[in-house]
């Protein structure tokens, strides 16, 4: 009688020894599964500290691109792939002057550029010929131009100075009735503040009719300890007053897990809404192909993703039998959607997009989507 | 010494009695009614004495009596007991026990329960007796699970969710007859456990008869014939007290009570239980309530009348949204997940759930017409109310990414339902964004099943009878929680566009499907010796209508749609052959082709795409048997081979003139073939013995290609191509094995350790879906092993026979899937499963009196 119990017992442990779902679950254990994070952060002084960087700033945004990866790593070390960072960082753009040439234009180079009276006549043609001149000059670098400009039916020899910072800017200068008229005695300021603010109370006197946006670049004199110093300040005009850009600017660049290491993304996430069904279903609806799918969508909000339904939702491009013409049509949803959502999107910007779906049960999938010549493509 | 010579006198006397009136013995064979076999355990007692003895397991007993002329009372627990006057040593012989049920023999005849060795099915039969110490807190299905041919699974989880497929077909293609009387769905031939709740505790027994089986009456029984019979009422006072307790805060009690059959000629059974606990899957907390009434009444020699009541009413949280194995996995609570509830105000509130109260009431009249004629009637009416829980609006309660959502609290955690009544708050006039309704599944159901039953000559029988039935089934969707809204708004009755509703409103839908049943049916039974054979054919015809109060105005005429009549009809016939007193063969062959159901004649739920001329499904089934009966050995072994034609499959399109039709697309088959094996081996008194083995290749037969769709203008619609041969069959285990054991340990206790085995089970598919060329079969579900130890012991406390009863099922616990529908690629890792429940347990007491 025992030996049978004994015989039962083995027979059935040899059949349950292994747990029936071990095979899945050292499968699905395989297949790494990273912990997805997304910050927004902006870096504090002992970051900067930490890089390296102990003016507190970044030189360049290719500076940023090279050092944050290596920071993130650092500071969140259990994020994989997937994962996005929005980095918010203090980028020095100088507005010192680093070097100054004087330079009178010549007959060959009105020629050479195509100015056939041998003249200028337009503000950008100063920039044109800057280009042309120091097409290796950096940041700071000024300009005195001598150059024959035609207005108002002559042409006079006028000097302006230019100079290099996102681009070429001609220069403001002040005369001493300038200065007298900013209330001060001599043609020089004596204090940066003082200087910042009044020059941007009597640049409104100079420009009565500027509009929102309009820049200017200003150059001043700033007396102190007995020493001069030129001094460059670039305003811009807000709609109602002028302000001073500061030479130190804020900046975010984002980032995303490759699986390795964080590289410079630009990947936007973002989860579908009822709306958006709504819009891609009537866009389709009349679509050969998608009117069942589409229907679905626009009634239950969500994808079909049960194969074989009617009204299937398909993301393969694999033809099986050659008489079907099988596509992906969700990508072809998305890329309407995105075509409205966002139409002035930059090739090369990615979406990742999360959905609703019903493939018996209600969840939702993911599609990654890049803007490639003009076009969204899934990724 | 005075003292002493009267104490010598005494032992003198004694010595002579005993040698005087104590020489009778009396030997017996007792033996169960039904099969003739063996019945072991009886209690032979002399009346008036406390000499007894117990049959053995050949059913010998010899008892030496303790005079020449006594009074010998032979009971056994579920028959009658039988006093015999004896005189002197004597051989009783065979001792049939009748059975102490009233009623229950002609029920029997009724619902055409199989008898072994005449009835030529493959039949596996179980006791009540049985199914208390199997049962514990398993679903009704699964007391089946250990015999051939059946997989049986919780579904969900949920109390009451269970669900049994036969030889691989499903619950519609399954006839289950309550007391003979058929409660598949009337639409759409499913059937709801859910509305059986607390069944088990009045199921007298449970017959599983697989294939075309000995029903009578049409039943779709492709797969087989699940045949339970009720208790009716005891013929002897008394009754019992039962509670148990279980795991995850199971609690059941209740009491049954029989008046016994009194002088006036009634006899009345009164059983009720509650039962509520949290379930073992997350979220399925349960609440019900069972009752059984039996009044029955002896009029004169040649009536009976039994009056049968018996119902639940139940309310359970359901796990309706299936979820990726990945998904388990990635839960805290893994087999027990289940993402379909959460917390409202701080109570569990589930977003799908299911409530259900279906009354079964039953007049049953046995009437003797003559020795050889009896009529039975039964008249019955049924009345469902509930339906199933669910969300409508905007879909909040997904899982989100990787377990995070807005709406959840926690990772994969609870619904956060307070969060969605604060956004329906804020909503004010505009009403909620997101509700919880019912999508209510009423019905009315009455119906007449009569048998008359004609002996004719010594071998013939002539059985002939009629089957009505009148069904309306009401469904719509009811508003239950606008949480926290301040009504939700709707267009969707035409009668009352720009609707806005309140809880307990019908929206959204709101029809009625009626269905007529009238069926006749007729057999000849041949009985002589050693053969008895039968044939058997019915007809029945369905006739179908559809009221839609919403999609049409009250004055469109098309909101009533005319009757809708389907023919059906089978005829079948087998025989058994006793070849010895050990051996049996037997042999069935039937055809019958099913009406299709209610959806395939109303497509797409309105009155204007109806499809008039839907094909019946066409079943063609044979099967051979082996029997073998020896005191020891009980065993079987069947061959069967169904071939299920012409599925309904229906193409919907648009006809020129924009309006919608309908083609049947024919050709959609399936065999389902395979061998069964169960035996009981009873090596000793103490050891039963019990195994079963099923290998089953259930199989889609072929491919349509390239089947055109004509409109009427007889331009080409489309090509319909379905991609399905010799893929296997989904939703069910193709290979089933079980062991078991049975020991008495001691006299009163006994310990049972079963084991079931499932292999080759599919995912579930849907072949119409088969759309591509080169699919492979669906995803098969690795294969799983379950033991199952149950002890019981009875002892005697007081006036009560009290039996206490522990349960362990999945003993090791093993982590499994036991239902999966199959994902794209036809993999684990896109597959929606429910798992199995892990390890349960339960304790049970029983008093009888």
């Amino acid at each position: 009688m025992k030996k049978l119990v004994f015989l039962l017992v083995a027979v059935g442990a040899m059949l349950t020894s292994c747990d029936p779902l071990d095979d899945i679950y050292s499968d699905l254990d395989s297949v790494d599964t990273p912990i997805v994070g997304s910050v927004d952060y902006t870096l504090v002084s002992d970051d900067y500290d930490d890089l390296g960087l102990t003016y507190g700033t970044f030189d360049s945004d290719d500076q940023a691109k090279e050092l944050i990866p290596g920071f993130l790593s650092d500071t969140y070390p259990i994020w994989g792939k997937g994962s996005s960072a929005f980095v918010t960082y203090d980028l020095y753009k100088s507005n010192s002057i680093k070097s100054t040439t004087a330079y009178t234009v010549t007959e060959d180079d009105y020629d050479t550029l195509g100015f056939s009276f041998g003249n200028f006549d337009s503000a950008g043609d100063m920039t044109t010929l800057l280009m042309y001149k120091y097409p290796d000059a950096v940041r700071g670098d000024l300009v005195e131009l001598t150059y024959l400009y035609y207005a108002s039916g002559s042409t006079t020899e006028v000097t302006n100075s230019f100079i290099l910072l996102d681009s070429w800017e001609m220069i403001t200068q002040f005369t001493t009735e300038d200065y007298n008229a900013m209330d001060q005695g001599y043609a020089n300021f004596s204090s940066e503040d003082v200087a910042e603010y009044n020059i941007s109370i009597y640049l409104k006197t100079l420009y009565p009719y500027a509009a929102a946006g309009d820049g200017v670049v200003t150059m001043y004199e700033l007396y102190s300890s007995g020493d001069y110093e030129t001094n460059l300040i670039p305003y811009t005009f807000d709609g109602t007053s002028w302000i001073a850009i500061s030479s130190v600017i804020s900046s975010t660049l984002q980032f995303g897990h490759d699986g390795t290491t964080w590289v410079p993304d630009n990947t936007i996430t973002y989860t579908l809404v009822s709306a958006d069904y709504i819009y891609m279903g009537a866009q389709l609806i009349s679509e050969p192909g998608f009117e069942g799918p589409a229907d679905s969508m626009g009634y239950y909000q969500n994808f079909d993703r049960r194969e074989g339904n009617s009204a299937y939702w398909s993301d393969d491009t694999f033809d099986v039998t050659g008489t079907d013409i099988p596509e992906d049509m969700l990508a072809t949803a998305m890329a309407i959607l995105l075509d409205n959502n966002d139409p002035t999107a930059e090739d090369g910007q990615k979406y990742l997009l999360t959905y609703d779906i019903y493939n018996g049960t209600n969840t939702t999938e993911n599609a990654a989507m890049i803007k490639t010549d003009g076009a969204w493509v899934r990724q | 010494m005075k003292n002493v010579t009267k104490n010598l006198f005494f032992a003198i006397i004694m010595v002579f009695s005993t040698v005087s009136f104590a020489q009778s013995i009396v030997t017996g064979t007792t033996v169960d009614p039904d099969s003739n076999l063996p019945l072991p355990g009886v209690n032979i007692v002399e009346k008036g004495t406390k000499n007894g003895v117990s049959s053995d397991f050949d059913g010998n007993f010899s008892l030496q009596t303790t005079k020449t002329d006594a009074v010998i009372v032979i009971s056994y627990i579920g028959y009658l007991s039988k006093e015999v006057p004896v005189s002197g040593n004597v051989d009783l012989g065979k001792i049939k026990l009748e059975s102490s049920e009233f009623g229950l023999d002609e029920v029997q005849i009724i619902a055409s329960v199989a008898v072994d060795r005449k009835t030529p099915v493959a039949v596996s039969t179980i006791r009540s007796e049985e199914i208390e110490l199997k049962l514990g807190t398993q679903e009704f299905p699964e007391i089946l699970k250990s015999t051939p041919g059946v997989y049986a699974t919780k579904s969900g989880g949920g109390f009451g969710d269970g669900r049994i497929n036969l030889r691989g077909f499903e619950s519609d293609n399954v006839a289950v007859m309550i007391n003979g009387v058929p409660v598949n769905d009337m639409e759409n031939g499913a059937v709801y456990w859910s509305n059986w709740a607390g069944l088990s505790d009045v199921t007298s027994s449970m017959q599983v008869q697989r294939g075309l089986g000995a029903s009578k009456v049409a039943v779709p029984s492709i797969g087989g014939t699940i045949n339970i019979i009720s208790k009716t009422t005891d013929i002897e006072e008394g009754g019992s007290i039962g509670t148990s307790v279980a795991n995850d805060g199971y609690l059941k009690f209740g009491a049954t009570y029989s008046t016994g059959l009194m002088d006036n000629g009634f006899a009345a059974t009164v059983s009720a239980y509650k039962t509520d606990g949290n379930g073992y899957v997350d979220g399925t907390e349960f609440k019900a309530v069972s009752y059984f009434l039996n009044v029955s009444k002896q009029i004169g020699e040649d009536h009976k009348l039994s009056f049968t009541a018996f119902g639940a009413t139940q309310r359970h949280g359901q796990r309706q949204n299936r979820q990726l194995i990945s998904t388990y996995r990635a839960t805290d609570s893994g087999k027990r997940f289940n993402a379909d509830w959460g917390y409202k105000n701080g109570q569990v509130t589930h977003q799908e759930d299911n409530f259900y109260h279906k009354p079964q009431i039953s007049l049953n009249h046995y009437w003797n017409i003559s020795d050889k004629t009896t009529l039975s009637t039964v008249l019955y009416a049924s009345f469902g109310s509930g339906g199933g829980g669910g969300y409508s609006g905007t879909n909040k309660f997904g899982l989100g990414s990787d377990g995070v959502s807005d709406y959840r609290t926690g990772l994969y955690g609870p619904i956060d339902f307070d969060k969605i009544v604060d956004e329906n708050e804020a909503q004010g006039a505009y009403g909620s964004e997101t509700i919880l309704r019912a999508s209510r599944n009423d019905h009315n159901w009455y119906g007449l099943l009569s048998t008359l039953d004609t002996e004719i000559g010594e071998d013939f029988v002539v059985i002939g009878g009629l089957d009505l039935r009148t069904y309306k089934g009401i469904h719509f969707s009811e508003v239950t929680d606008l949480l926290g809204g301040q009504f939700y708004a709707d267009d969707a009755d035409v009668n009352n566009p720009n609707a806005t509703y309140k809880v307990g409103d019908k929206w959204s839908y709101y029809n009625d499907g009626l269905v007529n049943w009238l069926g006749v049916f007729g057999q000849v039974e041949y009985s002589k010796d050693d053969l008895s054979a039968f044939v058997s054919i019915s007809g029945s015809n369905t006739s179908y209508k559809r009221i839609d109060y919403f999609n049409y105005l009250d004055s469109d005429p098309d909101q009533e749609t005319d009757w809708y009549d389907f023919f059906g009809y089978m005829a079948k016939g087998g025989a058994n052959y006793n070849l010895t007193d050990n051996h049996n063969v037997f042999a069935n062959i039937g055809y019958f082709e099913k009406a299709a159901g209610f959806d395939g004649v109303f497509i797409g739920y309105d009155n204007e795409n109806i499809n008039p001329d839907a094909e019946n499904q066409k079943i063609f089934s044979m099967e051979v048997g082996y029997g073998y009966r020896s005191q020891k050995l009980t065993a079987n072994i069947n061959l069967y081979r169904t071939t299920w034609d012409d599925r309904t499959e229906t193409y919907t399109f648009n006809q020129p003139d924009g309006t919608s039709s309908t083609a049947n697309l024919l050709g959609v088959n399936a065999i389902h073939q395979g061998i069964e094996v169960d035996f009981t081996y009873r090596p000793t008194d103490k050891l039963r013995l019990t195994g079963m083995m099923s290998l089953g290749d259930w199989r889609w037969d072929n491919n349509l290609e390239g089947v055109e769709i004509y409109d009427e203008e007889q331009d080409l619609i489309d090509t319909v191509d379905l991609y399905i041969e010799d893929l296997h069959v989904g939703d069910a285990a193709q290979t089933t094995f079980a062991l078991g054991a049975n020991y008495n340990i001691m006299e009163s206790t006994t310990l049972m350790l079963d084991f079931n085995y499932y292999d080759n089970l599919y995912a579930a598919f849907d072949p119409s879906d088969r759309g591509i060329e080169g699919a492979s079969d669906a995803w098969k579900v690795p294969a799983y092993g379950l033991f199952d130890l149950g002890l019981s012991h009875n002892f005697d406390m007081g006036p009560f026979d009290v039996r206490l009863l522990g349960r362990m099922n999945n003993i090791f616990n093993v982590e499994y899937v036991s239902d999966a529908n199959d994902g794209a690629g036809s993999s684990s890792n896109t597959a929606l499963v429910y798992y199995g429940a892990g390890r349960t347990f339960s304790i049970g007491a029983k008093l009888n009196f």
